[in-house]
Order: structure tokens, then sequence, then C-alpha cells
């Protein structure tokens, strides 16, 4: 299966910008969470500790992943989206409350987000599943092209609806960033574009329907749209506060007062905010370009390599980043309506680095074996 | 094993290109939130984070004709505690119950209280507030503030008036001149976390207050001091319910002392003290304000009497001026006079039987000025009155002056007429009667009393000088000149002998007035005297209100005005003559 790539190292440039993502990230959770953690656990480094456990965790699972030739999990693939399926269903029922989400499972003092962790499987899952479709297509042959579009389309998207269903039942943001990749990993499988735009259209409808449905949801593009009327637009425009506060230079790392307080949990999903507060646009604007770079690398690892499921691997985890960072700082800035998605490597969030860290190492692996 | 298409590295790009442009998009989104609408956010941020502590400004003082201070400011601290800086609360609550003198419990409850700030005590001396800082404790926190002082408590309550919480005057003077000592307050801006806890590292920006300038009235903290003693000793010896001195310059209408007995403290304005004789717990809140007002009254000016004989002076003014009268012209009293169908009755029930005018004045008959007052008419006397400055107000500067209670012209009949002649039957302010009398012994000229001479600034320079208004000629010279001289003998030889001077000129007028209603038999029992009788330099108006006993302004009101020129005349450098 292996035969014709052989080993060389890891892409250089993205394992430079990853371990930089991370220890900017830290530096930058530090400063967003010392307030905080000060008021509530009595402890600066409350935040810190936590996130720095994670990610060094992270690096080492990275590191772990990256060694191992991501072959090796397509067996698991099947089985692994199963496990998905089970803590996403285990945490409707025995997860634990915070901030008025169930999201969490503990085992023991360590606990866990399995919306997290079902985004990998879904990554490899899909890719498991697309690449085995072209396989017997190769193989087998059979049928048109568009036979093989039709079925090749419904299987895949099916198949992740049930996690999308489980996932949003309590955290409607991953539910669409899970759907996001799936759409991205078919889309990059499929040969055709027309499609696409009526899935595009599709999709628009579906959420029109959606959001009317239940008034709370039309009441978040209200307050999207005047965040200073709603009481419920106030981290919206708390967030635009820091920002706006921010300049061209930006009151310096550390410096932030809407982190104090102002702008809630900052440390959270509105952290682009205290970014552009403390770094200004400038800082702002270089840390936006290691996103890129990190993107970047991946989008030429994805085209760089042959084997089709490591390509589909990569390019699955690039569409995680992409939806992330583009719908982050789109909430951030009052681009679009509120929801919560965190900034990767930044936002605090101890699985979500875990696993991010994982995926990283999964697409280092790729590199590494490429031709 | 499949591998990867061309068409599969094509839609890659699509997606990188498509990520690409979104994230332009956004980026032109930032750049438009950082530099274009910066400025709008970056205010509201500010105004967010932003605490506008108030700095209050010092107080201008009041300082008296000499520069001694009779208002001051006093540094005084405000203790408070925030909570979320506390490092140790059993510390805190033992120093701030030891040092503040406070109850335990009630400071540990409000160290324990979890909010932004919270006050423990306010007007807390400098020292004790410079002991507690001293102890440097966290969340402790000692704001100076200033507050108004007097440092001679009583003197000149009514006059000075004092402040509120706010350091706003509230009665006299304080209210009077508040543009002028209020000063402006400056403030500091802080820049706080959301629960309102100052942050140490930012920048405070800082508007300095300017403090208010001074205030130098015409008042004499030494004459003010003795004549209140001597107010306060004529009103136990009498067991009055109080007396008012008024001391004015006859010459300008310039203020040397107002008392009106019982003062009260004014570093504790709503004490009732003693003046309350209910318990102040089990009175409401309006009898609580109702007293308070009644001992802040400045009787002198927010009260009107029945002036009574002393009104003599005027009536005597108007009926010479008009040429009614003649000094030699004689009278016969046998003990009332007859007006319609009324007898009215002479204080002296025998009568006095035939007596010049000038006598009538010396012994205050009631019909020698019944029947001059009768040859004026009603019509000319009213004119009088007006000319006179009486039907207005005297203008002095202080608040709440009270207006003269007077018939309408047209109905003042006889009866009326005849009463109003020895001063009866309406109403005036002691200012008024003093400020009257002034203007007549003082060549005609009619003055406006007043406490204020000049603004000062910190250095001691004149900001601004006050000047007053005069009407000359509302008496001639010479009735001027022959009042002086009739009221000096009413000292020298009538009912006004008990406040005559060996050595000093003296002119004055007595008075007993029968306060309303006039079944409760009280009395206000006055004097009006001035000195030098031939170039008055000053002018003293003393009211006692309800003596017990002898009642009579010519036995117990003189001798306190006597006793008050032996020793201000000398003071003032009047010297005594052959």
């Amino acid at each position: 299966m292996t035969g014709g790539q052989k080993k060389h190292g890891w892409d250089a440039t993205l394992f430079t910008v990853i371990l930089l993502l991370v220890v900017i990230g830290l530096v930058i959770l530090y400063s967003s969470s010392a307030y905080n953690g000060q008021v509530k656990f009595q402890d600066r480094f409350y935040y810190l500790k936590k996130q720095g456990f994670a990610a060094f965790v992270g690096i080492l699972g990275m590191c772990i992943v990256a060694k191992i030739d991501y072959h090796f999990w397509r067996p698991f693939a099947i089985s692994g989206y199963g496990l998905a399926m089970l803590l996403s269903t285990a945490v409707l029922f025995v997860g634990d409350e915070y901030n008025g989400s169930k999201r969490w499972l503990s085992f023991g003092p360590v606990s866990f987000q399995p919306s997290e962790y079902a985004k990998v499987a879904v990554i490899v899952f899909l890719a498991y599943l697309i690449s085995k479709i072209a396989e017997k297509k190769f193989s087998g042959g059979g049928g048109g092209r568009s036979e093989i579009k039709l079925r090749f389309l419904l299987t895949a998207m099916v198949s992740v609806l049930p996690i999308v269903a489980l996932v949003g039942s309590n955290n409607l943001s991953t539910a669409i960033i899970i759907l996001g990749i799936a759409v991205i990993l078919i889309f990059v499988a499929s040969p055709a574009y027309r499609q696409f735009i009526w899935m595009c259209v599709a999709g628009a409808g579906f959420m029109t329907i959606f959001l009317a449905l239940e008034s709370y949801r039309l009441e978040r593009l209200a307050i999207w749209k005047n965040p200073e009327k709603y009481e419920k637009g106030y981290q919206t425009l708390q967030g635009l506060y820091a920002i706006g506060s921010g300049g061209l230079f930006g009151t310096g790392l550390g410096n932030s007062v809407q982190k104090l307080g102002f702008l809630p949990e900052a440390q959270n999903d509105m952290i682009f905010s205290i970014i552009c507060e403390e770094l200004g646009l400038v800082g702002t604007i270089l840390i936006v370009l290691l996103f890129l770079i990190l993107i970047w690398r991946f989008f030429s690892i994805a085209s760089h390599t042959r084997d089709y499921f490591g390509s589909l691997l990569v390019t699955g985890v690039m569409g995680h980043m992409m939806i992330q960072i583009l719908l982050n700082i789109a909430v951030v800035t009052n681009t679009i309506p509120n929801t919560g998605i965190t900034l990767p490597f930044i936002s605090y969030g101890g699985t979500s680095i875990v696993f991010l860290l994982l995926e990283m190492g999964l697409v280092l692996s790729v590199s590494s074996l490429i031709e | 094993m499949a591998k990867s298409r061309t068409y599969n590295r094509k839609k890659i790009l699509f997606v990188f290109a498509g990520f690409l442009i979104l994230l332009l998009a956004l980026i032109g989104r930032l750049v438009f939130l950082m530099i274009f609408d910066a400025e709008y956010y970056q205010e509201k941020a500010e105004r967010l984070h932003e605490r506008e502590r108030e700095i209050k400004a010092a107080r201008g003082e009041i300082v008296d004709a000499n520069g001694v201070v009779l208002a001051a400011n006093k540094t005084v601290c405000t203790v408070s505690v925030i909570h979320s800086q506390i490092a140790d609360e059993t510390q805190v609550t033992q120093v701030l119950t030891k040092e503040l003198e406070l109850e335990e419990a009630w400071v540990r409850e409000r160290v324990e209280k979890i909010s932004s700030m919270e006050k423990i005590k306010t007007n807390v001396d400098k020292e004790v507030g410079d002991r507690i800082r001293e102890y440097n404790l966290p969340g402790v926190k000692v704001d100076e503030d200033y507050k108004r002082y007097y440092p001679y408590n009583e003197l000149a309550s009514k006059v000075l008036g004092f402040t509120g919480g706010d350091n706003q005057g509230i009665i006299g003077l304080e209210v009077k001149y508040e543009d002028d000592l209020k000063g402006i307050n400056g403030s500091i801006l802080t820049m706080t976390d959301a629960r309102g806890v100052e942050l140490d590292e930012k920048a405070e920006d800082r508007i300095e207050p300017e403090a208010g300038n001074t205030l130098q009235i015409s008042l004499d903290y030494n004459i003010q001091s003795y004549v209140q003693q001597a107010a306060e000793q004529v009103r136990e010896q009498k067991q009055a319910d109080s007396v008012s001195i008024l001391m004015m310059n006859p010459q300008d209408g310039s203020i040397l002392a107002m008392v009106n007995v019982p003062e009260f403290n004014l570093n504790e304005p709503f004490d009732l003290g003693a003046t309350g004789t209910d318990p102040a717990a089990q009175m409401t809140e309006e009898e609580r304000q109702d007293a308070l007002n009644q001992m802040w009254r400045n009787g002198c000016i927010n009260d009107t009497y029945e002036p009574g004989s002393t009104f003599k002076i005027i009536t005597s003014s108007a009926c010479l001026e008009e040429g009614v009268v003649k000094l030699e012209d004689t009278f016969s009293c046998p003990g009332y006079a007859i007006v319609e169908d009324r007898k009215i009755r002479c204080h002296k029930v025998g009568g006095h039987g035939s007596e010049t005018f000038v006598q009538g004045l010396q012994n205050s008959c009631n019909p020698v000025f019944i029947n001059i007052g009768l040859r004026l008419g009603a019509s000319r006397f009213y004119d009088y009155f007006k000319q006179f400055g009486l039907l207005g107000l005297t203008n002095v500067d202080l608040p709440g002056e009270a207006g003269t209670i007077m018939h309408r012209r047209e109905d003042i009949g006889l009866v009326e007429l005849a009463t109003m002649t020895f001063g009866q039957s309406f109403q005036i302010t002691p200012i008024q009667m003093a400020t009257t009398v002034s203007s007549i012994i003082n060549g005609g000229r009619r003055v406006t009393p007043h406490l204020g001479v000049r603004v000062l600034d910190a250095e001691g320079k004149a900001v601004r000088t006050f000047d007053y208004d005069e009407t000359d000629n509302i008496v001639s010279k010479e009735t001027s000149q022959t009042m002086r001289t009739l009221l000096e003998s009413v000292v020298a030889e009538g009912s006004g002998k008990n406040a005559a001077i060996e050595g000093y000129r003296i002119g004055g007028k007595t008075a007993t007035s029968e306060t309303l209603p006039r079944s409760q038999n009280k009395y206000i029992s006055s004097f009006i005297g001035f000195a030098p009788a031939d170039d008055p330099q000053v002018l003293a108006l003393i009211l006692i209100h309800n003596p017990q006993g002898v009642y009579y302004g010519g036995t117990i009101a003189a001798p306190v005005v006597r006793d008050i020129f032996d020793n201000v005349l000398p003071y003032l450098g009047v010297e005594k003559g052959d």
C-alpha cells in the first residue's frame, strides 16, 4: 500500500508555524485570562496552567501521530466515527453543564468535550469513505460518471448527518463546522461545480427556514444588526469596543482594559478582540498571516500528496481550520451573527487544543510521506 | 490505492482561493473597525472604563473686618474599603474598629460585604485618617476632603450660616455669597475594571480644583463676641425667649455685629440640643425640620415686630420735616387721647400734664404723638413712611429678609394713624428699624445695611469691592440734626437715661411693645441708641423678646446698650468728650 513513498522530514514550515501559534496562543491566553483567573480562582495563572498542560499533551500527541504512518488510522475510521457518535450521545445524558451548555464528559479529573473529538473522527471517516468509494470506482468501473457522483454525494453526506444532528442538538456551532468540513471534502472529491451551487442555494433556503422556526434565532439576527440596542448584544459590543480601542498599534501586550471584566470570558470565543486591542491592526494582521501560512501549507501538502486518502485528510483538516478561523473572526467583528466558535490554538479550551494538535500530527505525517 | 487526480487539486485550489478572498474581506472589515471606526469605539470604551471622582474645591473663607477667620475649611477623611483588594479581613476589621471607634460587628459586616466600595466613615479627622493610612492595609482607602469648619462654633451663627454635605451654603452669608465662596470642583478620571476597581498602572487625568475666594465682611469678631455675651447675659437675667442685637455704622450701613441668642453651633447645625425640649427622636421629620428652621432663623432679618415707641423717632422726623410741629409747641397729656370713639392710653396713667414737644419725646408720651400725627394726616404720614424706605426691603445681603406689614394707604383711618404714630398696628423687621433710624440721624442718607465688604483672592488681593446704594435727602440735614439733638436729650434727660455714659454723647429711644395677641401679655423690650450723638459712628438696636418681670425697654434694654457702648466705643476709637 505504501509502495513508492519514502519517508522524509516533516514539513518544517508547518511545524514551525504550529509551534509559533501554540506559544503565541499561550501568551495571549495568559494576557486575556489573568484577570478572570484572579477574580474567579485567585490565581492569575489558572487558565494558563490548564491550557499549558493541554498544549503540552497535544504537542506530545502531535509528535507521536506525526511519526506514525497515517494509513495506520484507516482501519479505525469507522469505529472511530462510531465512538464519536457514542460519546456525543453520552454527553447528552451524563454531560457536565458549564455556562448553560451540556458539552463536557468527565473522566476523573479530566473533562473532555466529545464534539472536539467528533471533528477529527469525521475528517478521518470521510477521508476513508471517499477514498474507498473512489477505489471501488477505479477497480470496479461500472456506471456513468454522473451515477457515481450521485451515489458518492448521497452516501458521504448522509453518513455524517447523524453526528451533525447529535452534536447540533446542544452545540450548533460545532455541527455547522462538521457539516462545513463534509461539504468541503465532498466538493473537493467531486469533479462537478454546478451541483454545489444548487447545494449552496438549498443550504441557504434551509438556513432561512431553520432560523425562522425559532424566534430566538431571529433575535440573534436583530442583535447582529444593532448590538447596541439589545442587552444580549453586550458581548458583541464589548468585543467591538476592544477591537476599536486597538487602533493601528494596539495598547500593548497585557494592556487591554476590556479583558478586565468588561468583555465576559475574554479568554474564550472573543479572544481575537483582545488581540486586536493589545496588538493593534499590525499585530493582528501578523497573527492572521500565521494562520494564512498554516492554511497555505495545508493547501500545498494536500495538493502534492498523490495518495487520495492522505490528500483528503489534509483537505479535511484545512477545511476545519478555515471554517473556524473565518467564522471566529467574522463573529468577533460582528460581520455575522454571534455563534460560539473558538479561535484555533488561541482560545481557551483543553480538548480543542489537544485534538487540533493531533490533527496537525496527521497533517505532518502526510507531509512526511509526500513522494 | 486511489490516487489524487488533477481535478482534486483544482478543487483544493478553488477552496484555498475562496478562503483567501473571505479572509481578505475580514481583514478589510478589521481595517475598517480599527482605523475608521476606532475613534468611535475608543471613545465609548473610555467612557465605560473611566470613573470620574470629584475633588471638592476648598470653599473660600469668611473673614471679619480685621481678617479674623470666621468660616474656614478643615481637611477631613472618608474611609472606605474595597472588598476585592482586602488581603486580611480580620486585621482590617480590627484596625478600623480601633481607630474609628466603631462597633466591631458593624465594621466586620461592611468589610465582609461584597461590593465594589463600601464607605466606613466620613468626616474622619485628618490625624486619624493619616494613622489609618500608615497601616498600609490593602483594600482600605482614605480619601481627603474639605469640610466647612467654624472656629468659633456659635459666633454669628445665623449671620454666617453653614453648608451642607456637598459644601453648598444652606443659610446666611454662605448662601448669599455662594458664587464667590464655592470655587470650582476638580475631578480625577481614573480607569477602572468592570467591577469599578481602580487600575493603579493606568494614568489618571486630573483636573485641579479651584479654591473659592475669601469673603471679607464688616462684622467685627471682637464686637460680635462682646455683644453676644451681653445678649446672653440679659437673656439669662430676664429669662427672655430670645435677644437680638444689631450694631451698624449709620454712616454707611455696614453691620458691625448681629446677634440673635440663642445662637446655634455652626459645626453641628442639625443638633437641636437644648432648643428641642422634646427628645429629637420623638419628633416627626416635619416637626424636626420646623424646629431646625426655627433654630436657624435670624430674628433681625427674618422676623417682623411692632417697633413701638422707638418708632416715635420716625414720626418726629416726618412731622418736623413737614413743619407741622415745632420743638417749642406745648401739649397737654391727661393720660389718654380720644381718637374718634377710641380712648388711647398713655403709658403714664396719670398723664404727663403740660409738656413741650421735646419733653413729649423724652417722656415718650403717646398723646403728643397722636396729636402731631393727626396734624400730619394719614396720607402725608404714608408718604413719609414710603420716603423713609419703610415700605420696601433694606436689601441687606442676607437671605430671607421679611417685608413690612403695613396698612394700605386707603385703609388708614384716624385710629390706625394714631396707633401708627407710636409704632403699633404695623410690623417691620429690626434691620429695617435700625436702617431707617441710621438714615435719619446720618444727615438723611438712606443706606443699605450690609455685611459683605470685599472678595479677596488666595493672595489676599481684592477681586471685587462691593458698592451699596444710597438715597440722599430722605430728610433734610436740619431735621437730621434736630433729631440727633432730640434723641441725645432722651438719653440725657428722658426715658433713655439708663443708656447714658459719662463722657459720651449718646442718643437713643426706648420702646416696650406688646406682642400679638395682646391677651398673652408678652412684651418686646427694645432700645435703639447711637453715639456719638453729634456725629454718629455706631448705632445699636436691642430687642428682648418676652422678658420675665420688669419689661420696660428703658429699664432692661437701655442698660445693655450702655454696657456695650462703654466697651465698644473705646475699641472703635471714639474718644470721650469733656
